[in-house]
């Protein structure tokens, strides 16, 4: 079953089209998050969101008497499955765990969703002769 | 002992708790622009939303260039508005965002609702 997608009835065809829709988070080191913007975008996705976050990991790090933190972003994209899929294969591959960018993603499933156009735009004829 | 009879306890009315949820509660995320930050609260507080978080984030729209001189740029930065709440109720939202917020046109916000499997409070 596919997402329910909220459109005000303009376009009902969407939900048959895109199918399941997936809202990936991408967690990288502060200063990457542009890096990792254009590497989405490169595998499909539309758009993302950037947010500010600070990272905790296993051991409590103080350095004099101040907490030390790993400052990160988050990029939140939503994208149909298969998009969503390469997405998170492009992100391991060009940012992934092993990079500086120390990127690590997971997705979640969208059951509802409003206010995006997630059918991809037709080829145009001259990309089409290119493919 | 008696602390872990009653963590046994604990567990099972969450795991019986989480049973009955079923998909029925949802994780809703709103992404807009600052300037609706005050209205959209105020429509989720209305409808008896709980649990509302703020975040600020910025969009990674691409303009080109004369859009950008002639200053028709969606805005950069956003806000991000979560909350956890039943079905009925992100269907109310969802509405409202479509027919209030205008979110069915392009550049104004985005929404979605990813299913809570497991909740504890």
């Amino acid at each position: 079953m596919g997402c329910r997608i909220e459109d005000g009835g303009a376009n009902n065809k969407m939900e048959e089209q895109i199918g399941k829709v997936r809202v990936v988070y991408i967690i990288v080191n502060a200063g990457h998050a542009d890096e990792v913007t254009e590497i989405i975008r490169s595998a499909g996705a539309g758009g993302a969101t950037i947010m500010n976050a600070r990272g905790e990991g296993a051991l409590h790090e103080v350095f004099m008497g101040i907490t030390v933190d790993a400052e990160k972003e988050i990029i939140l994209c939503v994208a149909p499955d298969k998009i969503a899929d390469q997405v998170m294969s492009a992100v391991k591959e060009r940012a992934g765990i092993k990079t500086p960018a120390h990127g690590v993603c997971f997705s979640m499933p969208v059951d509802r969703v409003v206010g995006m156009n997630l059918i991809p735009a037709k080829p145009t004829e001259k990309e089409e002769h290119n493919a | 002992m008696k602390n872990e009879e009653q963590q046994t306890q604990n567990n099972q009315n969450i795991n019986q708790n989480n049973q009955n949820l079923s998909h029925k509660v949802y994780y809703l995320v709103i992404i807009a622009g600052r300037k609706q930050k005050n209205a959209l609260l105020t429509m989720l507080t209305e409808v008896g939303a709980p649990l509302i978080n703020t975040l600020y984030g910025r969009g990674t729209v691409k303009t080109g260039y004369l859009m950008n001189l002639l200053g028709i740029v969606s805005e950069e930065n956003k806000v991000v508005i979560t909350s956890v709440m039943t079905d009925v109720k992100t269907d109310t939202v969802m509405n409202t965002l479509v027919e209030k917020f205008g979110f069915d046109k392009p550049n104004t916000g985005i929404a979605f609702a990813v299913p809570v499997n497991g909740l504890s409070y």
